[in-house]
């Protein structure tokens, strides 16, 4: 399972596949006000960052890794 | 489909059978240099229009074609066998592609991702063409002119600098494109990094987002989306909408090597600290500004870039930091600091800062990032239109057609003027242009720009406008504009003056930038249909009109019907006779059908027109096929074609097809031999095929004839003993042209061993049936030594059959008119049973007889007439005569033959039915197969 | 109003590019005309010269180069003419100018851009005449 919830926040794995994307737009269809912790993430798939760009969700807490953390606060700030 | 693609496909195809018929004169003349030159452009041309569409795989390989056609041409690589094979098969590569494209339904293109390998092969090969080729002749050779494959896929995605736009880095900040600015001046290498990935990129494993993050070294990025995201109920998480922008300090070969899997995803343009200078920031009239520049000019000249640093870094101190001036005064100190050589960029960015301080009105200062942000396209134009004109103005020579130039130029500037608001710099343009034309010199002219605020780019336009267009953006765009209300919308309708002042239409802040199908302005006035077009404005008219074969057919089963329908008309009449007694209105009903009846003939002439077809639809393709098939074999072959304007039913043709292309394989497989055993039996080493058409009457003759081996019937007598297709006293007693006819029959091969050319299993008795299922014949005649010729004569069209009815046991059928020699009466007594067999003399010959209820498996005997004779229809089948006995021969008419569908398609004996005049379906019989 | 269209004359002889540039400044409301080669290109001109040309280079019988050499020879009113090839080479941009070109494009041009480079020309496009209203964004 690449995602665990706690409330109305999704807190990601290290690493989001292709497939994840289907679910993260779920999840964010059914939560709209969901925030999201990405601090374990090490990658997402692309299509997790097109899922993410256009849902502009609430992020709790930005990935660890310095260089995903620069590139989705570009895209999603 | 889009009209746009349809002609583009009908195009290539053109082009493509053009391509082949010139490879194959280059061959037999290679010194045709005018050849040549149409094969070149028709390489060129065809690579052009597939720009227009996203098929880089197309692209790919027909570049490759045309920089070998190139060198071909300059004499830089020899014109080869192996060179017009590999171009072949290039060409066949593309023709594959075509076909592809053209299962396209809707708007949009089947994706040929999956020839990628392909198209990187053959491009390789091709190239590899012209690097063999320039080891022979480096020495003569620049380095460029022949390149090996392997640095065109950095060509292919690296542009220069020319492309870069002053909007191109309006999200780059400040701080982020001095530093770019500082670390270039230092010497390093940035290129600017855009990748669109394919829309189902992900369907193929790829993930974008991990390809970018893995590149090292990037100074600022950003990512977008290609178009505005959808609800996110709607959202498709797997179409890739995704746009990178990057820049990045690596070479343009590392960036290009990064990403050589998605090649045509990226454009990489190298940077130059110049493309970054770009003040910005809030804009304020500051009357120091004017003096300053008076100041730093007069500094900058004296080359006292001490004095102008502390005089930059005093009124920086005075701006607030957030103005447009503190940063062009920025922009300036860090210019001075790291390029202190760069006089010009220095002085442009003083130019600048003294617009802004300049007195009422002030002159609108085209800074690159005032206008970047109100409308990219318009100042680009305007500024890749005033940098030509300044190379234009700027050239030396004195062509006799200078006026001519200069005026054009005059005009070109006039309307960038115009289009920049500059109207008042056209008097002094006109008063430059005249000043120009008497002397005979663009000094004028060239001192006008110089001297007008216009924002023309110095030092930057030598460079062609080398422009890899944005991906995607060009079919989506073309496809919609023709099939669609236009995505373009035109700031303002281009009408001539005196509209133009009446229209308002404020710029939209909320333009989306870079994104490739944006609109030019956002700015309405898109209603505005595109009216008044004048007829004369169409001065090509297309003198063939191109009609979908659906259509014709169309036309041709309905003016069918009408010819069928026409046959009710004298039952009508018969029937106001007898059964009304009405004689007056039956002869009137008759006259009436004369006329509809001629009528209907000519519009069955008209239709059979339409649908003719020269015979070339076919032969076009035997100089690729023999040409190949001849260098498989080893053999030397001229093929003589005669006649190929000649004309058949596109039906008949289109069944010509395949067994022409049978025959022609046998007689090379088969018939003509090695060099080396023509010469031994005295013969010239090339072998010759020809292939004629011509009409005869209503029947195109087709025969094709060799001078090879010849078919020997001794062989053949052998060969059919043993497999069992004649028995000993067939043997004995067959002629030898009767012999060599044996080959038609079923399950008759001559070949010796399967080879892969002919020998696939098709026969010489398949060849015959397909010319008989469109009531064609075939003769083959052989001389032992000498060659074989095959004779196919053919009906010219086969939309009508004229057939006879007849009647047996009670049932109406028809028979074709072209199968039956006569109908004739035979006594009972005259009936005679030979051998088993019904026969009868008819004029001093032994004719065969058969029943019909017996052929139709009916329990009937055949009717006599009260004279107790038959009714005998002689028909001739290959030949021969045999007379088939019916209850009554009647009238002959005209039908439209449909072949049997359903279950009856499966029955032997039947050519088709067809509706009669009185509704009346009627069966009617193909002799051929009964027997 | 009394306005008048537009003229333009695309010269290419490639069929698929004529009908995609008339396609594009059709879309526009320019009124465009069609030639296939240079020679056909002077006898539209001689009829009426255009407001704007669209020369393609690579075309038998005279191609862009002759055709404007002998466009800019006429005691005509010249009109801006924009060369589009597929070549990038700065050799042929020269010649193009030399022959009387005033803007080189490399092909295929997107429509935006090939309808700014003519909007421009034709002194039709609207830039901001405020010089302030730009630096605000």
């Amino acid at each position: 399972m690449p995602f665990e919830t706690k409330k109305t926040t999704l807190i990601a794995a290290a690493l989001l596949t292709v497939e994840d994307a289907e679910l993260l737009l779920e999840w964010l269809l059914k939560h709209p006000r969901g925030r999201l912790d990405l601090a374990a993430c090490t990658h997402l798939h692309a299509a997790n960052l097109q899922v993410l760009m256009a849902a502009q969700p609430q992020i709790a807490a930005w990935p660890r890794d310095a260089t995903l953390a620069a590139w989705l606060q570009t895209a999603l700030t | 489909m889009n009209p746009l693609l349809l002609q583009f496909l009908t195009e290539g195809r053109e082009f493509l059978q053009g391509i082949g018929e010139k490879l194959l004169q280059l061959e037999d003349n290679p010194a045709d240099s005018a050849c040549m030159d149409d094969l070149f452009r028709l390489v060129h041309t065809l690579k052009g229009n597939s720009g227009l569409f996203e098929v880089p795989e197309m692209t790919r390989v027909l570049h490759a074609a045309e920089d070998l056609m190139d060198a071909t041409r300059a004499g830089r690589v020899a014109f080869s066998r192996a060179l017009a094979d590999q171009l072949l098969e290039a060409m066949d590569f593309v023709a594959v592609l075509l076909d592809d494209l053209s299962a396209a339904t809707g708007e949009q293109l089947p994706s040929t991702s999956h020839h990628a390998a392909e198209a990187v092969r053959l491009g390789e090969l091709l190239r590899g063409l012209m690097a063999q080729a320039g080891e022979v002749v480096s020495e003569q050779l620049p380095v460029a002119s022949a390149a090996p494959s392997a640095p065109t896929a950095v060509a292919d995605n690296v542009t220069d600098n020319w492309q870069l736009t002053p909007d191109t880095f309006i999200h780059v900040p400040e701080a982020q494109r001095m530093d770019c600015y500082r670390r270039l001046s230092a010497g390093a290498t940035l290129c600017w990094l855009v990748y669109q990935p394919d829309e189902d990129c992900f369907f193929k494993g790829e993930d974008p987002f991990f390809q970018v993050i893995q590149l090292p070294d990037i100074l600022w990025q950003r990512v977008t989306s290609r178009e505005q995201w959808a609800a996110l109920a709607e959202l498709d998480a797997y179409r890739c909408l995704l746009r990178f922008e990057l820049i990045v300090s690596a070479s343009p070969a590392a960036l290009a090597e990064h990403f050589r899997y998605v090649p045509d995803q990226i454009e990489i343009v190298p940077l130059t600290a110049a493309a970054l200078l770009m003040p910005s920031g809030r804009v304020h009239t500051e009357p120091l500004a004017a003096e300053f520049t008076r100041t730093a000019q007069a500094l900058l000249a004296a080359g006292n870039l001490t004095a102008l640093t502390q005089a930059a870094r005093t009124l920086l101190e005075l701006s607030a930091p957030d103005l447009w001036l503190a940063s062009a005064l920025r922009w300036l100190l860090l210019v001075v600091e790291h390029t202190p050589q760069e006089i010009d960029l220095q002085r442009q960015v003083l130019a600048q800062i003294g617009e802004l301080g300049a007195q009422n009105p002030p002159k609108p200062p085209f800074s690159k990032g005032g206008f970047a942000a109100v409308n990219a396209e318009v100042l680009e134009a305007a500024q890749t239109v005033l940098a030509a004109q300044r190379d234009i103005l700027s050239l030396t020579d004195s062509a006799p057609w200078l006026t001519g130039r200069l005026q054009a130029a005059a005009a070109s500037l006039a309307g960038t003027c115009a289009s920049l608001g500059c109207d008042a710099e056209l008097t002094a343009l006109n008063h430059a242009l005249t000043a120009a034309i008497s002397a005979k010199t663009p000094a004028p002219l060239l001192a006008w720009l110089d001297n007008s605020p216009l924002p023309v780019e110095k030092g930057t336009s030598s460079s062609p406008s080398f422009g890899k267009e944005g991906q995607g953006g060009i079919l989506s765009t073309a496809g919609g504009l023709l099939s669609q209300p236009p995505d373009l919308k035109s700031p303002q309708p281009p009408f001539s003056k005196g509209g133009l002042d009446a229209v308002s239409n404020p710029p939209s802040p909320s333009f989306p930038k870079g994104g490739l199908d944006a609109p030019l302005s956002k700015a309405g006035l898109s209603e505005e249909p595109a009216f008044n077009r004048r007829a004369e404005d169409h001065q090509v008219s297309p003198r063939t009109l191109k009609v979908d074969q659906v259509k014709i057919d169309r036309l041709m089963n309905l003016i069918g019907e009408m010819v069928v329908a026409k046959n009710a008309l004298p039952y009508l009449a018969g029937r106001a006779e007898e059964v009304f007694g009405v004689r007056e209105l039956s002869r009137e009903i008759k006259s009436q059908y004369s006329v509809i009846n001629r009528i209907a003939e000519e519009m069955q002439d008209a239709i059979m027109q339409v649908r003719l077809l020269p015979v070339s639809f076919i032969f076009q393709r035997f100089p690729r096929l023999v040409r190949d098939l001849a260098h498989k074999l080893g053999k030397e072959v001229r093929l003589v074609m005669e006649g190929d304007t000649t004309e058949a039913d596109k039906n008949i043709i289109e069944a010509l097809s395949d067994p022409l292309i049978h025959i022609v394989r046998n007689s090379l497989d088969h018939g003509l031999e090695t060099p080396a055993v023509r010469q031994a039996a005295g013969k010239p080493s090339e072998g010759r095929l020809t292939i004629q058409a011509r009409q005869e009457s209503d029947r195109v003759v087709i025969t094709i004839s060799d001078d090879g081996r010849g078919i020997d019937p001794v062989v053949i007598r052998h060969k059919a003993y043993e497999k069992g297709i004649v028995d000993e006293v067939e043997l004995e007693r067959l002629t030898d042209q009767e012999a060599i006819n044996l080959v038609f029959a079923a399950g008759f091969s001559t070949a010796e061993t399967i080879t892969d050319l002919s020998g696939r299993g098709v026969g010489m008795d398949v060849v015959r049936d397909a010319i008989a299922k469109v009531n064609g014949t075939i003769e083959l005649r052989s001389t032992v030594g000498k060659g074989t010729q095959l004779r196919l004569s053919l009906p010219l069209s086969m939309a009508v059959t004229n057939v006879m009815m007849i009647e047996s046991a009670g049932q109406r059928f028809g028979v074709p008119m072209d199968a039956v020699a006569e109908t004739v009466r035979v006594p009972r007594r005259a009936v005679r049973t030979i051998k088993r067999r019904l026969t009868t003399v008819l004029r001093d010959r032994l004719v065969p007889l058969v029943a019909l209820n017996e052929l139709l498996a009916l329990e009937v005997p055949q009717r006599t007439n009260g004279d107790d004779e038959f009714a005998v229809l002689v028909v001739r089948i290959d030949g021969d005569y045999l007379g088939i006995i019916v209850d009554e021969c009647r009238e002959t008419v005209d039908i439209i033959l449909k072949p049997l569908a359903g279950f009856l398609g499966s029955l032997n004996g039947y050519a088709g039915s067809a509706l009669l005049g009185d509704g009346s379906v009627l069966l009617v019989l193909n002799p051929r197969e009964l027997l | 109003m009394g306005v008048t269209l537009k003229r333009i004359l695309v010269i290419d002889d490639a069929a698929t590019v004529r009908l995609y540039h008339r396609g594009i400044l059709e879309a526009a409301g320019f009124a465009v005309s069609e030639a296939i080669n240079g020679l056909e290109a002077l006898e539209r001109v001689a009829e009426a010269p255009f407001d704007l040309y669209v020369v393609d280079i690579n075309m038998p019988k005279l191609d862009g180069y002759g055709f404007l050499r002998e466009l800019r020879s006429k005691d005509i009113p010249q009109a801006p003419a924009i060369m589009v090839s597929t070549e990038a080479a700065a050799n042929d941009q020269k010649l193009a100018y030399v022959s009387g070109a005033n803007l080189y494009l490399i092909k295929p041009v997107r429509p935006e851009r090939l309808l700014a480079h003519v909007l421009t020309l034709l002194g039709l496009s609207v830039a901001p005449r405020d010089p302030h209203q730009g630096r605000h964004q």
